[in-house]
C-alpha cells in the first residue's frame, strides 16, 4: 500500500513538473496553476506518508539514507510551497517540481545503500545529525534552484529579450537576496550537522573526526560555504558570478554525497 | 421590445475637439441623464463620459427614436449640429449593444488596450445612474455582467499587463532588476521629454530619489521641481554615479556621455549592486560596452522598441483569447436577458389568469349564497391549482427553449393571443 501510494505522489510531482515545464514553453499560464495544484496534491500525500512512517517507525525514526532523502525532498518541496506564496515563483516550478522528485525517487533506489549500525542508532547525536544534515542539504538545494532562476532571468535580461516569462518569476535582486539567505541559513544548519555528527562519532567511534570520507567532504563543503559568504559580504562577489560559483559548489556536494559513503558505525 | 440601445462616440470615431466639447463632467451626469429619462421612449439610462468616449446606453422600444433624442440631447451639450455629430456617433443595439458594453468595460475598445481606468469608470457611471434610479431590471442586470466580464478578462488573460510605451516598458524592466523600487536612486542624464517622461513613471513607482543633470542647470532645476526630485551638477555626475541605480539618458550631446570606465569605476565603489542604464538618446547617451559589465543592464531606444514590439504581439494574442471569453459570455447571458424580457410577459398572463378565474368563482358565489365556507375554500384552491398546472409546461418551455431564428419571440405570441398588452 505505502509503495503504490509513494508512486502515486511520485507521479503527481512528475505531473507537476511536466505542466510547469509546458507552461514555460507554451507561455499559457492554466497550465502553470495546474502544476501549482498537482505539485500542492504530491506535497499533501508526501506529508501523510511521511508522518505515517515517522509513526510507525519507533526512535530513533530515521534508520538511514532512504528516510534522509525522503526527508530532503520533502523539506524541498515545503520550502518552495512558502516561497511561492511570498514571491512569484510559478515560472521555476519545473526546477523544484523536478529536484522534489529525484530526492524523492533517489530514496526508493539508495534505499539499501547505507544503514547506521546498532550502536550509532541507539544514540541521540544520530537523530539530531541527520536531521540538521537534512535540513541544511534542502536548503542548499533551495539555493541552488533559486540561483538556476536567477542565471536564467539573468541572462534574457542581459541579451534584451525579457519575454513575458519573466512575469512569474521575482526581481533579480530579490533572487539574489533568498539565494544568499538560504546560503546563510543552510550553513548554520550544516554547521549544527558537523557538530552533531562529530559528537556522533566520539560517541560511537571514541573520536570526534576521523578520515571518513563523508566527514572529511562535509568539512570540506563548510570551509567552502564559508569562503563563499565571507567573501560576497566583503567584495562585489554578488550576482551572476556569486551565483555560478555557489552552483558549482552544490554540484559538488552532490556528487560527493552519491559517491562517498560512511564507514559504517 | 425592450432593447438596450448604445448611442455614442469614442476616440475611434471622433477627434479629440469634438470629444472635449460633448465631454461630460462628473457632477453633471447625473442632471444630463434625467433630462434623457424624461424623454417617454427611454426607459433606463446610463452615460459614461470619459475622454475618450462618451456614449449613452438607454433601454428603448425603438432604437431610431432613442438615437434621436440621445443625438438631440448630445447637440445640445457640445453645441454641435445635430446632422454633423451624427456622422461621429455609433448607434447599436440588442447583442451588439451588449457586446460594445462587454468590451467597453473589459477595455478591449480602449486606445491602449488592456489600461486598467475603464472598468473603474463604468462602475462609476453606473454608481451614478443607480443613485437617481436611472436604472432597472434591464441595465441592474447588463452592466454588473459587464463588470463580472471585464473581472474575469483581468484574471484569465495578460491583456493588461503588457506595457505598449518605451518608457514604461523601462520603468517593468527596472521592476525585473530591483522589484520594488522604492529604495532606488534614479539619476536622469539631460532634461528632454523622452527622459523625464521615463522618470515620470518611475516616481508614480514611488522611486526613492530622482536626480537631474543637464547642462543647462535652470532646465534641470524646473524639471526637479515638477518631478519632485533634486538638480545635481552635470559636470560632476560621474563622481556620483555610483549613488544611481538607474540611470535614464537623453541628452542631445553627440559622442557618449557616459564611458565604460566611468560605468567600471562606479560599479567597483558600489561593489556591484545592479545599474540599469536606459539610454532613450539619439546619438546614444551610453558606451554599449558597458552591458558587458557585470550586473549592469543597459537598453537602448532600439532594445527598448524590440521589448514593446513583443508586448504588442503578445497583447494581441491576449486580446483575441479576450474576445473569446466575451462571446462565450455574451452566449450564457442571452439566457438571462430572455428571462427578463419573458417575465413581465409571464407576469402578465398569469394576472389575467387569475383574474378570469376569481371572476368566475365570484360569479358562482353570487349564484349560490349558500355556498359552505368550506367549500368555497376548497374551489378556491382547486382553481388555483388548474390555474397554474395549465401555466406551468409553457413557462417551463419558454425558459428553456428559444424559438428558432427569424420567428417571433414569445412574449410577441403570449401578448397578441392574450391581448396582454391593452390590459396593462
Amino acid at each position: 500500500m505505502t509503495l503504490v501510494l509513494n508512486a502515486v505522489a511520485g507521479a503527481l510531482y512528475l505531473f507537476a513538473a511536466l505542466a510547469y515545464f509546458f507552461q514555460v514553453i507554451f507561455a499559457e499560464r492554466k497550465l502553470g496553476k495546474i502544476g501549482g495544484v498537482f505539485f500542492m496534491v504530491a506535497f499533501g500525500l508526501h506529508t501523510g506518508l511521511l508522518a505515517a512512517h515517522f509513526l510507525s517507525t519507533s526512535y530513533p525514526f530515521i534508520l538511514g539514507e532512504e528516510d534522509f532523502l525522503y526527508l530532503v525532498s520533502w523539506v524541498v518541496a515545503a520550502i518552495y510551497v512558502v516561497l511561492r506564496r511570498l514571491y512569484p515563483l510559478r515560472g521555476s516550478g519545473t526546477l523544484f517540481a523536478t529536484l522534489t522528485l529525484v530526492f524523492f525517487v533517489l530514496g526508493e533506489v539508495l534505499k539499501e545503500r547505507y544503514q547506521f549500525g546498532v550502536t550509532a542508532l541507539t544514540n541521540p547525536w544520530a537523530l539530531v545529525h541527520v536531521l540538521f544534515m537534512s535540513l541544511a542539504f534542502a536548503v542548499f538545494t533551495v539555493s541552488f534552484l533559486v540561483g538556476l532562476t536567477y542565471l536564467y532571468e539573468e541572462r534574457k535580461l542581459k541579451s534584451r529579450r525579457p519575454g513575458r516569462f519573466l512575469a512569474w518569476l521575482p526581481s533579480l535582486e530579490t533572487m539574489d537576496g533568498i539565494h544568499y539567505k538560504a546560503l546563510t541559513v543552510g550553513f548554520v544548519l550544516l554547521s549544527i550537522g558537523i557538530l552533531a555528527g562529530a559528537a556522533l562519532s566520539k560517541a560511537t567511534a571514541g573520536k570526534f573526526f576521523s578520515d571518513d570520507p563523508r566527514q572529511v567532504a562535509a568539512i570540506g563543503t563548510w570551509a567552502l560555504y564559508a569562503v563563499f559568504l565571507n567573501v560576497r559580504l566583503k567584495s562585489g562577489w554578488r550576482g551572476r558570478k556569486g551565483i555560478i560559483l555557489s552552483i558549482l559548489g552544490f554540484i559538488g556536494v552532490l556528487i560527493a554525497f552519491l559517491t562517498l559513503e560512511h564507514r559504517v558505525l | 421590445m425592450m432593447q438596450l440601445v448604445v448611442i455614442g462616440l469614442s476616440h475611434k470615431t471622433a477627434p479629440l475637439e469634438l470629444r472635449e466639447k460633448l465631454a461630460v463632467s462628473g457632477d453633471r451626469i447625473s442632471e444630463v441623464l434625467a433630462q434623457l429619462l424624461r424623454n417617454e421612449d427611454i426607459s433606463e439610462g446610463m452615460l459614461i463620459s470619459t475622454c475618450n468616449r462618451v456614449e449613452a446606453y438607454v433601454m428603448a422600444k425603438h432604437v431610431q427614436k432613442a438615437a434621436d433624442a440621445v443625438t438631440n440631447l448630445f447637440a445640445g451639450i457640445s453645441g454641435v449640429q445635430a446632422g454633423e455629430l451624427s456622422s461621429h456617433l455609433y448607434v447599436r443595439n440588442t447583442g451588439d449593444a451588449i457586446a460594445h458594453l462587454f468590451r467597453v468595460a473589459s477595455s478591449l475598445d480602449s486606445m491602449v488596450v488592456g489600461e486598467t481606468q475603464i472598468s473603474g469608470q463604468v462602475k462609476e457611471a453606473y454608481a451614478r445612474a443607480v443613485a437617481i434610479r436611472a436604472t432597472g431590471v434591464y441595465l441592474n442586470k447588463i452592466v454588473p455582467k459587464a463588470l463580472n466580464v471585464s473581472k474575469r478578462i483581468r484574471t484569465e488573460t495578460a491583456v493588461g499587463q503588457q506595457s505598449v510605451s518605451i518608457s514604461y516598458a523601462a520603468v517593468l524592466l527596472a521592476e525585473r532588476i530591483f522589484g520594488d523600487l522604492s529604495g532606488t536612486r534614479v539619476l536622469l542624464l539631460g532634461a528632454g521629454e523622452m527622459g523625464s517622461l521615463a522618470a515620470k513613471h518611475l516616481r508614480e513607482r514611488k522611486v526613492g530619489e530622482i536626480r537631474i543633470a543637464n547642462r543647462t542647470r535652470s532646465k534641470a532645476e524646473d524639471l526637479a521641481k515638477e518631478l519632485g526630485g533634486s538638480a545635481v551638477d552635470f559636470e560632476s555626475f560621474r563622481e556620483r554615479l555610483d549613488e544611481a541605480d538607474i540611470v535614464i539618458a537623453s541628452t542631445g550631446a553627440e559622442g557618449y556621455v557616459v564611458s565604460l570606465e566611468d560605468v567600471r569605476g562606479a560599479m567597483h565603489r558600489r561593489k556591484n549592486r545592479p545599474m540599469f542604464f536606459i539610454d532613450i538618446a539619439v546619438p546614444r547617451n551610453v558606451d554599449p560596452a558597458v552591458n558587458q559589465l557585470e550586473n549592469v543592464y543597459l537598453y537602448d531606444i532600439d532594445h527598448l522598441q524590440g521589448v514593446v514590439e513583443a508586448n504588442m504581439k503578445e497583447r494581441e494574442k491576449e486580446a483575441r483569447r479576450a474576445e473569446g471569453i466575451i462571446q462565450n459570455e455574451l452566449e450564457k447571458f442571452h439566457e438571462v436577458l430572455n428571462h427578463i424580457e419573458l417575465s413581465p410577459t409571464i407576469e402578465q398572463l398569469s394576472k389575467k389568469l387569475d383574474q378570469i378565474r376569481k371572476a368566475e368563482i365570484d360569479k358562482m358565489i353570487s349564484k349560490n349564497p349558500d355556498l359552505p365556507a368550506g367549500q368555497r375554500e376548497a374551489l378556491e384552491a382547486c382553481t388555483r391549482a388548474i390555474v397554474n398546472k395549465i401555466l406551468h409546461d409553457p413557462i417551463i418551455q419558454m425558459k428553456t427553449e428559444e424559438p428558432k431564428e427569424g420567428s417571433p419571440k414569445y412574449s410577441e405570441i403570449l401578448k397578441k393571443l392574450f391581448k396582454l398588452d391593452s390590459e396593462s
